[in-house]
């Protein structure tokens, strides 16, 4: 076993730190500040991301909720089309139409999807021949309810024909 | 603010001789100069002769720059090792109670000389050391007066137990021998137990043959190594004794720290 140490010296170690230790010092404080800042820039960076992952992330809720709305509007467009007896009711305005023998004439067809309704607009020979024939629509099994909604007798014409506005609910047959 | 890597000179001052090395430091410390300086003392006592030497080889740029560490020759250091006191734990309590047992030993020392105590556990005994107020103030000027720093100043008897201590068991005796002067302290686990300096004559054998006493001043007269550090031609000049059980210490390869390295140049030139 060796003897202890024994530390004696006349000149008592300095208190003034030796260039050595000032370089070491520079270098763990240099270290140390970059160490600080990059973890400063690493701390940004993430909040950074987060900040853009949060907006993708809401960006993309707020557009597929509106597309999801128009997706929806449109499945609803889409089911109200489908739900529409389009054959069912064009077979009785058809038959309708050829049952007054040329006095109407079916001119325009708007379907109001939403209330269920159908507005045609037609010209008739005459105001009879025109009430003859919402009495025919009234008749066919898609159509009901068709009523008169106004009349117009054209003067400038020398058969004075009337142009009529017929609405009419129609049902979904299954 | 000092340079890193500083250069070191290794000093040991002794009333006939001064011997430096130059120790370039680094990753790996070299010796890069060393050099033995007779001096022509007119008393043993008398340590201005060197430090004039020194002053002047300090002025030549083979010497310049390097901070200095110096090995004061046992000749002009007292030492002792205090015995442990209850209670005495601070340094200045120390200091006033080595400079007392000291006093036992060598006579009243006033300010004229300077104490250093070795560190150690208030329940120890420890060693003190004391080297003259005057010499020290002198290394100062000196060094000053080369613009280089006095990083530490020891007496030879620490340096070479400091040189040797992976060497040495703890128990047995270590000795620094020079001419004129031999110093010997009995090792322990703790350090050492005990410290003796003697002034030697011109009778060698004489001198040789108290060395190798040393070996049987412990109590209980079992055969104790005796470890000795002394120049190489102290060794030549009475084979016999160093033959008849005293273990020679030396090392010719060159130390990483100028202290130790100085130590080495000691035993090749002094």
């Amino acid at each position: 076993m060796r003897p202890a140490h024994i530390e004696m010296d006349f000149i008592a170690p300095s208190r003034k730190p030796g260039g050595l230790a000032v370089l070491l010092l520079v270098v763990g404080l240099a270290a140390a500040g970059w160490a600080t800042w990059d973890y400063q820039q690493t701390v940004d960076q993430v909040a950074g991301l987060s900040l853009r992952l949060a907006q993708a992330t809401g960006t993309r809720a707020a557009g597929s909720s509106a597309a999801r709305d128009r997706v929806v509007a449109e499945a609803q467009k889409v089911a109200l089309e489908l739900q529409t007896p389009w054959t069912a009711m064009l077979d009785d305005l058809e038959k309708a139409t050829a049952s007054t023998k040329g006095d109407v004439s079916l001119l325009t067809v708007e379907p109001d999807r939403v209330n269920r309704k159908l507005k045609l607009t037609a010209e008739a020979r005459s105001l009879p021949a025109a009430l003859r024939y919402i009495q025919r629509l009234q008749k066919n099994p898609a159509l009901h309810d068709a009523l008169l909604e106004s009349h117009q007798i054209r003067t400038d014409v020398a058969e004075r024909p009337v142009r009529v506005q017929i609405v009419a609910n129609w049902r979904i047959i299954s | 603010m000092s340079l890193p890597w500083r250069d070191e000179v290794g000093v040991y001052l002794s009333p006939r001789r001064l011997v430096m090395v130059r120790l370039q430091r680094g990753l790996r410390p070299r010796c890069v100069l060393e050099a033995c300086f007779p001096v022509e003392a007119a008393a043993p006592n008398d340590w201005r002769a060197t430090m004039n030497v020194l002053a002047a080889r300090l002025a030549e740029p083979d010497w310049a720059g390097a901070g200095l560490r110096v090995a004061v020759a046992d000749h002009w250091a007292r030492q002792s090792v205090v015995p442990a006191v209850e209670g005495l734990e601070r340094t200045g309590e120390r200091l006033v109670y080595a400079r007392h047992w000291l006093a036992q030993t060598y006579g009243e020392m006033g300010d004229d000389w300077q104490l250093a105590l070795g560190e150690g556990l208030p329940s120890r005994p420890f060693v003190a050391s004391a080297l003259p107020t005057a010499l020290l103030a002198s290394l100062q000027e000196v060094a000053a007066g080369a613009g280089v720093p006095l990083l530490s100043v020891k007496p030879q008897l620490v340096v070479a137990y400091d040189r040797w201590r992976k060497r040495l068991p703890d128990n047995g005796w270590l000795v620094t021998l020079d001419e004129g002067c031999l110093s010997a302290a009995q090792l322990a686990p703790h350090g050492w137990d005990r410290v003796h300096t003697v002034r030697i004559g011109a009778d060698w054998s004489a001198e040789l043959r108290r060395l190798r006493t040393f070996g049987r001043l412990t109590v209980g007269a079992s055969a104790q190594r005796v470890f000795v550090d002394a120049p190489r031609w102290l060794r030549a000049a009475a084979p016999e004794v160093f033959d008849d059980g005293l273990e020679w210490l030396e090392d010719e390869q060159p130390q990483r720290s100028s202290l130790h390295d100085v130590v080495r140049a000691r035993g090749m030139y002094a």
